[in-house]
């Protein structure tokens, strides 16, 4: 009998220091293609985890076909557990990380990545509310105009046939009601879109436009960006919490030089992809000071309606101030 | 025991080997090369093989001996078509698949084999391009510069040169979604392959098709993928489990098929790789992926999701252990 009763002691005694020892196995969702330079960037901070925590947790990057609202409606089950997100999947998780789409709003990497930061405590807090944990920011460089003819203005962009995601209606209304001509289409549809006419436009990052070869039906791009494409790496919170303070830390330095990777590399690579379209007949428009400047004012006026309608009032003029006491600087 | 005609016969070759020696423009060398290299460039001897890592530890020497050979005679087009065949073979069959499966547990060693089979995919595609350059002088920057157009002077003779040049160009640039450059290329490879289909769909039994089930789901194309399926099985009469492997990893996952998925590769398993020589090492290849796959089912598929949405917050799956 005692011998029985020291057993279970020690089983009690015994059992934090089993749990502490116990591997976390997280699987990380994400739709970015095999061999990117997003998808090489996750599998070695995935790799940095398992080393940073002595193989207490160790994540797997696993590709998902399905749409994002799948990947998240999936993460309230808690798995997966972590998930790269697009700039379109964050804004499923909640419409104030539709503010880095306001269309001309940032002027500069520099501009965007200083408001991002002025904001990162807001949207950690949105996150949190919708049980999820901030790991990193992704970078999936700047979308573009490509189009078919060469738009330097608005108003040039208003003549072309323009790709929209499918379902995305408010941005159809705000487009519509601006005079632009917006075709919703399943991401799948564009270049069937492009080599049938029924678009002659599309935003899109220089590297997606390389990937996709979109660019071989639009063989223009304006040098004047339209939207950084900020995404996030985040991990749901029962998961989190499960895992011990000093690992939680470990992720977190992982996935801090991560995003500092990515804030380099992706800019170079649509650099580099830029470049590459260019000496296959990509023409650049770039637009002086004045006309970038005149562009800029003429589309601030047209999105002043995104605040409280696509953009929650309160992300938008958080992000024109910390804009503005950038600019001030 | 040495006969006199055997002697007569020794002494006659031994004078024609010094000849040949002594003359101009010529040497033992390049003789014996000549009368070796048919054989050693003979891919049915490896693809036909029953042990693939022995192939795998043969290739390199060979791979290395026919460089030197390069060297010497550039222009040499069964030696260029082998080089192009035999680096692809080697970056596909073993180090992009040893990749394949070190990923579940090792992302660094994988990323490690990945560079490996990307630099080899590349030497593949110099050496198939040096090949139709041959035959066709300027080719491959006709390729780049508007590929569709360039690849229509080839001939059905081609759809080898085709097969191999354009599955080493497009492996380059699927190991290599990092380099714009290597992006860039994308429609030249995909031109390559579409113009080998459309000379010759059933040539190898199929084998364009099987390269098409992976394309076209790397593109979303899964109906399509899944007619080259269909046509992949049908030329290869179900003897090829490269088909299978390639719809299960390309498609059931991405349909969230777990069934499908099982039973394809139950099937790839179910074949005698005996059954059809010529294609036995690569079946032992893709039967060796099918393993893997099947070992990690429970990582690649996620539990279903109910249509009233998954929000059950007391449900917590986790994956397996």
């Amino acid at each position: 009998m005692r011998a029985l009763r020291l057993a279970v002691v020690a089983l009690v005694l015994m059992s934090p220091l089993v749990l502490s020892a116990q591997t976390t196995r997280l699987r990380l969702a994400s739709s970015l293609p095999a061999n990117s330079l997003w998808d090489r960037s996750l599998k070695r901070m995935a790799s940095e985890w398992q080393k940073g925590t002595d193989g207490r947790v160790r994540a797997q990057v696993r590709p998902t076909a399905g749409d994002e609202s799948t990947v998240i409606r999936r993460m309230r089950m808690n798995n997966p557990q972590v998930a790269a997100l697009t700039p379109l999947g964050l804004q499923e998780v909640d419409e104030a990380f539709s503010v880095f789409g306001i269309p001309f709003f940032f002027e500069s990497e520099a501009e965007a990545v200083h408001v991002l930061e002025a904001l990162t405590p807001r949207l950690r807090d949105t996150l949190a509310e919708n049980d999820l944990v901030l790991l990193n920011w992704g970078h999936g460089g700047w979308a573009h105009i490509f189009s078919a003819a060469p738009v330097t203005t608005l108003d040039d962009f208003r003549k072309t046939k323009v790709f929209t995601s499918a379902g995305d209606d408010s941005m159809v209304q705000w487009y519509k009601e601006n005079g632009f001509r917006p075709v919703p289409l399943a991401f799948t549809d564009v270049l069937m879109g492009l080599n049938t006419g029924l678009i002659d436009a599309y935003p899109s990052s220089p590297y997606g436009a390389l990937a996709f070869q979109w660019y071989r039906q639009t063989s223009h791009m304006l040098d004047v960006a339209l939207a950084p494409l900020f995404g996030a790496t985040v991990m749901t919170e029962r998961a989190w919490r499960r895992i011990s303070e000093a690992d939680q830390n470990a992720m977190l330095k992982a996935a801090v030089a991560t995003q500092e990777a990515l804030f380099v590399d992706v800019p170079r690579q649509d650099r580099e992809a830029v470049s590459e379209m260019q000496t296959r007949g990509l023409t650049v428009s770039t637009v002086d000071a004045a006309a970038a400047a005149s562009l800029r004012a003429e589309a601030e006026k047209l999105t002043a309606s995104w605040r409280g309608g696509i953009v929650p009032a309160d992300i938008f003029d958080a992000a024109v101030e910390a804009r503005a006491a950038y600019r001030g600087r | 025991m040495v006969t006199e005609q055997g002697r007569n016969r020794s002494g006659f070759l031994a004078v024609v080997l010094v000849t040949v020696a002594l003359s101009p423009g010529c040497s033992l060398r390049s003789m014996a090369v000549n009368a070796v290299l048919p054989t050693l460039v003979n891919p049915d001897v490896y693809l036909s093989d029953e042990d693939p890592e022995l192939v795998r530890d043969a290739l390199p020497f060979l791979l290395e001996t026919l460089e030197s050979i390069l060297e010497a005679d550039p222009a040499r087009q069964d030696v260029l078509l082998f080089a192009n065949t035999g680096f692809l073979l080697y970056a596909n069959a073993f180090l992009q698949t040893d990749s394949v499966i070190a990923e579940w547990d090792d992302y660094d060693r994988a990323a490690e084999l990945n560079e490996r089979a990307r630099r080899m995919c590349l030497r593949a595609r110099d050496y198939g391009l040096r090949n139709v350059e041959v035959d066709y002088p300027g080719i491959s920057e006709r390729l780049r510069a508007d590929p569709e157009a360039a690849v229509e002077v080839f001939e059905p003779e081609d759809v080898e040169s085709l097969y191999y040049l354009g599955g080493a160009w497009m492996l380059a640039v699927s190991l290599g979604l990092d380099e714009p450059a290597l992006v860039a290329d994308l429609p030249a490879a995909r031109a390559l392959l579409d113009r080998a289909l459309e000379l010759d769909e059933e040539y190898e039994r199929g084998t364009l098709h099987s390269a098409f089930i992976t394309l076209e789901s790397v593109d979303g194309s899964y109906a399509s993928a899944r007619e080259h399926f269909v046509r992949a099985v049908e030329l290869s009469e179900g003897q090829d489990a490269g088909p299978y492997v390639s719809l299960a990893a390309g498609v059931a996952v991405a349909e969230e098929n777990r069934e499908e998925f099982r039973q394809l590769l139950e099937t790839a398993l179910a074949i005698d790789p005996d059954e059809e020589p010529s294609n036995r090492l690569l079946n032992l290849v893709a039967q060796r992926r099918a393993r893997s796959l099947l070992d990690h089912i429970d990582d690649l598929f996620f539990e279903p999701l109910d249509e009233d949405d998954g929000g059950d917050p007391r449900t917590d799956q986790e994956i397996r252990p």
